[in-house]
């Protein structure tokens, strides 16, 4: 079992789970792992190696599919104790990310809540009881932005990018590795400052401030604030030369990247879109793509079998196969 | 030899009764103290929104034992997520760690009661809890302190008049 998944999962299941996904890890690779979903009164269910399975009381994984009745279903007091040991027993403390539906704990994992929304005054205020929670292990995938890197330098320099591809098809893990290898240095450009708005703490993972994913020396991360706030704070006080953050989207997101784009600091920016054209349709982001901001556009396939690179005129630069 | 155990007895008593009288003191001392470490933890969490673990750590520091001890205590098992509930590893400890204060079973009730309610949804509920425990502490301390100085001289008292009377006794 690999040490993170030992160390940093294991504890924050509920008491009665731990021994199974124990025994679980012991016999396959953990490292195969992708997601743990409770759901109260269901099955136990995990992302193994890009395939669902479910898990028995003595660790077996059994296909989904399969209607074995071994299936270890979770419990709400299980659930109310996992809660528990990933708020640390302050659930307090982590009001906020629990009001917005998940939380980073250590290590970059993500977890994401759902349950009872209470609302006050058309907000938000909390979610209680949880009835359902999505464990994400974090993987980070080191160099897989090595075959793009070449398409985002010109004479040194980092051009304004967006980096374009639908959920699920690595937008954020290829942000990441473009950010670290940037920030490092590469052999198209010497290491730059780099300025992150990490507003759900997804690149970065940051845990109590601290990064948990490695995204550059020369990187400075401005965790939970909001992107486009978070985009001009970084500009104002941390004199980055690119500025990045994930999936943009709003109006005042757009206002920030053209405000940012004048001030001779380059966007590594990335959105939701299956193609440059639907991309195009979007209201806010429409305007930017006319005005050119954007000098490459990196495009990804959502079976993540390969990346399109496109210049300013949406012209298709090359393509890579991965 | 009659003296000398007269002696022995008269010290013992006096010692006995001041001993009594320093205990009071030292529960009025130790009861201030809980009162510290509330107020510490009202701002760890109100203000600093820090963890239980965090928190616990922070008290740890700015406390004397056998209260640091005890946070110290609760902020590594809390670390360990060891599968015990916040409320369990609370109660644990208290026997463990302030039964060497001069604090009576009523206090360390209070105290175990506080367990059971911390790590709250919300930092209000948090707080308010906080409060009630403190105005819980306040009121044995108002009671303690009208008779203190009383029960003090009453203690003291007893033990030298006891002690004369013996040796009037034996006269």
């Amino acid at each position: 079992m690999s040490t993170s998944i030992e160390q940093e999962i294991i504890p924050i299941l509920a008491k009665e789970l731990r021994n199974p996904f124990i025994h679980m890890l012991q016999q396959d690779k953990s490292s195969y792992l992708q997601e743990i979903r409770l759901r109260v009164n269901q099955p136990t269910c995990i992302l193994f190696g890009g395939q669902e399975y479910f898990i028995t009381h003595k660790g077996k994984k059994i296909l989904s599919h399969n209607n074995s009745k071994e299936y270890l279903i979770t419990t709400t007091k299980q659930l109310s104790e996992t809660t528990e040991y990933i708020s640390k027993y302050s659930k307090y403390a982590f009001q906020e990310e629990i009001r917005q539906g998940y939380l980073t704990i250590q290590g970059g994992h993500r977890i994401g809540l759902v349950g009872k929304v209470t609302m006050v005054n058309g907000t938000i205020h909390t979610l209680h009881p949880i009835s359902g929670m999505n464990i994400r292990i974090a993987h980070q995938i080191q160099d897989c932005a090595t075959p793009v890197l070449p398409w985002l330098y010109e004479n040194g320099q980092v051009v304004h990018t967006l980096v374009v591809g639908p959920p699920g098809s690595g937008k954020t893990t290829l942000l990441r590795d473009c950010i670290r290898q940037i920030s490092n240095g590469t052999e198209y450009g010497e290491g730059k400052n780099v300025g992150l708005a990490d507003e759900r703490s997804e690149v970065a993972a940051c845990y109590q401030g601290i990064p948990q994913n490695d995204v550059g020396i020369r990187t400075d991360v401005l965790d939970g604030c909001p992107k486009a706030k978070g985009m001009l704070m970084l500009l104002r006080s941390m004199n980055p030369m690119i500025i990045a953050t994930d999936e943009v989207g709003t109006k005042e997101d757009m206002e920030a990247i053209r405000y940012i784009s004048s001030c001779g600091c380059s966007i590594l920016v990335s959105v939701h879109g299956s193609s440059l054209e639907e991309v195009t349709h979007k209201p806010v982001l429409s305007e930017l793509m006319q005005m050119k901001i954007f000098k490459r556009y990196i495009l990804l396939s959502y079976q993540r079998t390969h990346i399109s690179v496109y210049n300013e005129h949406e012209e298709q630069l090359t393509k890579i196969n991965i | 030899v009659k003296w000398i155990a007269l002696t022995v007895i008269a010290s013992s008593l006096i010692g006995l009764s001041f001993g009594k009288a320093k205990k009071l003191q030292q529960r009025m001392k130790d009861l201030k103290s809980v009162l510290l470490m509330l107020e510490l933890l009202k701002g760890e969490i109100g203000y600093a929104i820090a963890p239980m673990e965090d928190a616990f750590m922070e008290i740890a520091k700015r406390m004397t034992t056998p209260f640091s001890d005890f946070f110290h205590a609760l902020s590594q098992e809390l670390k360990q997520l060891s599968g015990e509930s916040l409320e369990d590893i609370w109660t644990r400890n208290i026997p463990i760690f302030l039964e060497k204060t001069a604090l009576v079973e009523s206090d360390l009730t209070i105290l175990k009661k506080l367990g059971g309610k911390l790590g709250c949804l919300d930092e209000q509920t948090q707080i308010r809890i906080l409060d009630y425990t403190r105005e819980e502490v306040l009121r044995v301390i108002e009671t303690l302190n009208q008779n203190l100085q009383v029960n003090i001289k009453l203690y003291q008292s007893m033990g030298i008049i006891g002690a004369v009377f013996i040796f009037v006794i034996a006269i």
